[in-house]
């Protein structure tokens, strides 16, 4: 699905990101953690052409993100606030997405209903606009505008960061929930190793730009990772 | 502890990111400040001169005199528009042990700071300077000016106060506005002269000191009446209030729908502009200005001078379209990452905001209308600037957005020099260069009136080709999106 070949991004002459090869499989859960600066966001906003790479390619279902954008129909996303357009209210938000995908009101009603465990629907249509709403609720909105479109590739980076712990043992059981219902190729990142084992099958770590360990269904990936970050 | 929390205040502006950011456009719009102040100070200073030279036969104190009520009230209207009530700034101080009487003062204080209070300076100094001497001494027009200062005050506390209760209560703002709107038809029919009470009013400030005293009082009771309900109603609640009264409204714009996928646009856009201060208040301001037309159409003078009318028409007919189109692109660098990512059909995006630009041009040309009757060459001219300002200057307004790195705060009020650069006088300088460099050729080689309907062939041809330009617009964004979302990111 996710195809990453020979990618490289640095910053004023500093490599902050260098993949030589990455596969990430239809229907796979990639997870990614590592320490801040690791360049986790940098490689999000790569795979969504938000940034320039110094040399190499994202490939989406076989196409370079940078050439076609065939991806943005089939692919939801929530970095950071950046995402999210603090003067409309949740409910304009959702519907202002759903027409950019066509979809119509009832369709993204529907579609929202199923995640209810993050904002109910009363909350969705309250009249408060997303700039007015705590940081946990901001989050909750990006993450449901990610998910309500059913799309075929999800990348969240640290969806788990300033949720409660209810909304964050529901955002796991939901997204383990869409891995059975239309089984979309995820990426996400976290700081919380124990959330991010529950999710994901596959985990790296990435360190100074680098992949350097690559855990794969193995039952004591919380063991190693907690190892590896252990100091 | 006021004076340390002044020194809070004091360091929060200092250290705000606007100024220390880039030294050498503050430089820039420091001298421009400079040239305006000095452009009022002349103004002020030559005053009689120009009195004189309208009526020959009335005496020029008498006449400003007359004049300053006027004033008065539109200061106060374009306070009731625009000026901000301090709110936030004391929250960090709310939960300390601070007297809550000090708090209140500070606030109140604050208001002493607003940019109104301080702007008729540039005039009427002057204008005492030229006068002192002649008919009354230094000391009394020191005490006139003292006391259009405190007339100055009065109303910033009034606004202030009304501001601050309509946020429970808005029908306050509305009877405010009625009654200055009720002064102004009275004194226009003739039932109520505020020519005849301003004039016996500052005269008498003039010659009597002790007239000072009913500014005085007035002021003293208004901030009475200020520090009382501060020092009641002062919450946390009251403070997040007063940063935004947020209901969501535009519902009316639902039918935008029917219009397809550039509907879903302007829709956006529309929310964009009605719904952050800093675009919303840019409203109010570009009407205001439209005041400014009676001055200058209003002299037959003008009238001759086309180059000059040409240069005004593009001002007030692009009023808004100036404001909003020197950052166009990057209003939405909040959310700019958000834009690159879905799919969006980026040709039918920035149509949209060619057609808001086209409609606020269209708004403010029939605004403009009832001013031909001060003189038909006012419409023809009007006319051309009109299809030049939506043809031309909105594509290249455009075509410049994409050329924006800077993340725009939205938040901040319509008179912020946030994300002002020299770039941004730039182009607006270009605006009024293009017309001209139509127009001056075809008026040597033919004549003025050929030349202004050059203007408006140019602009003609500029919508003719507009979806070649909007395309080639587009292609732009595109090519230097990454860039663009790079700097939008950059907090300031």
């Amino acid at each position: 699905m996710i195809e990453v070949n020979n990618l490289v991004k640095s910053y004023n002459g500093k490599v902050v990101l260098d993949i030589p090869e990455l596969t990430i499989p239809k229907g796979e859960c990639f997870g990614l953690v590592g320490n801040n600066g690791a360049g986790k966001t940098t490689f999000f906003r790569l795979v969504l052409d938000l940034i320039l790479a110094d040399q190499g390619v994202v490939k989406s279902k076989g196409l370079n993100v940078r050439e076609s954008e065939e991806w943005k129909s089939y692919t939801g996303s929530f970095l950071d606030e950046g995402f999210l357009i603090g003067f409309l209210t949740p409910a304009e938000y959702f519907e202002f997405l759903g027409k950019v995908k066509n979809k119509t009101k009832p369709e993204v009603y529907m579609e929202l209903e199923k995640f209810n465990g993050l904002l109910n629907g009363e909350e969705v249509d309250a009249k408060k606009y997303i700039r007015k709403l705590s940081r946990g609720n901001q989050n909750k909105v990006g993450i449901m505008a990610a998910l309500f479109t059913r799309p075929d590739v999800l990348v969240l980076d640290e969806p788990f960061a300033n949720l409660d712990p209810t909304s964050v043992s529901r955002l796991i059981k939901i997204l383990n929930g869409i891995k059975k219902e239309w089984n979309p190729t995820m990426l996400i990142s976290s700081h919380n190793l124990n959330h991010i084992t529950e999710v994901c099958e596959r985990i790296d770590i990435l360190e100074e730009g680098k992949i350097i360990r690559d855990i794969k269904d193995n039952p004591n990936a919380l063991r190693d990772l907690e190892d590896y970050f252990a100091d | 502890m006021i004076k340390e929390l002044i020194i809070h205040q004091w360091k929060s502006t200092l250290r705000s990111p606007n100024l220390s950011r880039d030294r050498r456009s503050n430089i820039f719009i420091g001298i421009l400040i400079f040239i305006m102040i000095l452009n009022f100070f002349f103004l002020g200073l030559f005053m009689n001169d120009l009195l004189l030279e309208f009526y020959p036969d009335k005496n020029p104190v008498t006449l400003f005199n007359g004049f300053v009520v006027y004033y008065l009230l539109a200061d106060l209207f374009l306070r009731l528009m625009l000026q901000a009530v301090p709110g936030m700034s004391i929250q960090p101080y709310l939960h300390l042990n601070i007297n809550r009487a000090t708090l209140a003062h500070y606030l109140l204080l604050k208001s002493l700071g607003s940019v109104f209070n301080y702007i008729p300076f540039a005039v009427i100094i002057p204008f005492a300077l030229g006068n002192s001497g002649n008919q009354s001494s230094t000391g009394c027009w020191t005490l006139w000016i003292v006391g259009i200062y405190l007339f100055l005050l009065f109303n910033a506390y009034l606004v202030v106060f009304v501001k601050r209760r309509a946020l429970d209560k808005p029908i306050l703002e509305i009877i405010l506005g009625l009654v200055i709107l009720a002064l102004g038809l009275m004194d226009y029919y003739g039932v109520y002269s505020l020519t005849d009470s301003s004039t016996s009013l500052f005269t008498n400030l003039l010659n009597n000191p002790l007239f000072l005293f009913l500014p005085i009082i007035m002021l003293g009771l208004m901030y009475g009446v200020n520090f009382h309900w501060l020092r009641r109603s002062l919450s946390l609640e009251q403070v997040e209030k007063s940063s935004g009264r947020e209901r969501s409204s535009l519902k009316g714009f639902d039918f935008l729908d029917k219009w397809g996928e550039i509907g879903i646009y302007l829709q956006l856009e529309l929310k964009l502009i009605f719904r952050n201060k800093r675009l919303k208040q840019a409203i109010p301001g570009s009407l205001a200005m439209l005041l400014l037309g009676f001055v200058i159409y209003g002299y037959e003078e003008y009238q001759n001078m086309l180059f000059f009318l040409i240069y005004m028409g593009i001002l007030f007919i692009g009023m808004f379209m100036v404001y909003y189109g020197q950052f166009v692109l990057a209003w939405e660098s909040h959310y700019f990452d958000k834009i690159l990512t879905e799919k969006i059909d980026l040709l039918l995006y920035i149509k949209a905001k060619y057609r808001i630009i086209q409609i606020s041009c269209l708004v403010f040309y029939l605004l403009l209308l009832p001013f031909s009757l001060f003189g038909e060459i006012i419409f023809y001219v009007n006319s051309a600037v009109f299809l030049f300002n939506i043809g031309i200057n909105a594509l290249y307004l455009l075509w410049t957005g994409t050329s924006n790195r800077e993340r725009i705060d939205l938040s901040a009020s319509y008179f912020t020099w946030q994300g002002k650069k020299g770039r941004q006088i730039g182009i607006v300088f270009m605006l009024i260069i293009f017309p001209l460099l139509v127009y001056l050729p075809v008026k040597f080689i033919v004549n003025e009136y050929a030349g202004i309907i050059a203007i408006g062939i140019a602009g003609l041809i500029g919508l003719l080709f507009s979806r070649t330009l909007l395309e080639k617009i587009t292609k732009k964004m595109v090519r230097y999106k990454y860039e663009m979302a790079e700097g939008f990111r950059q907090l300031s």
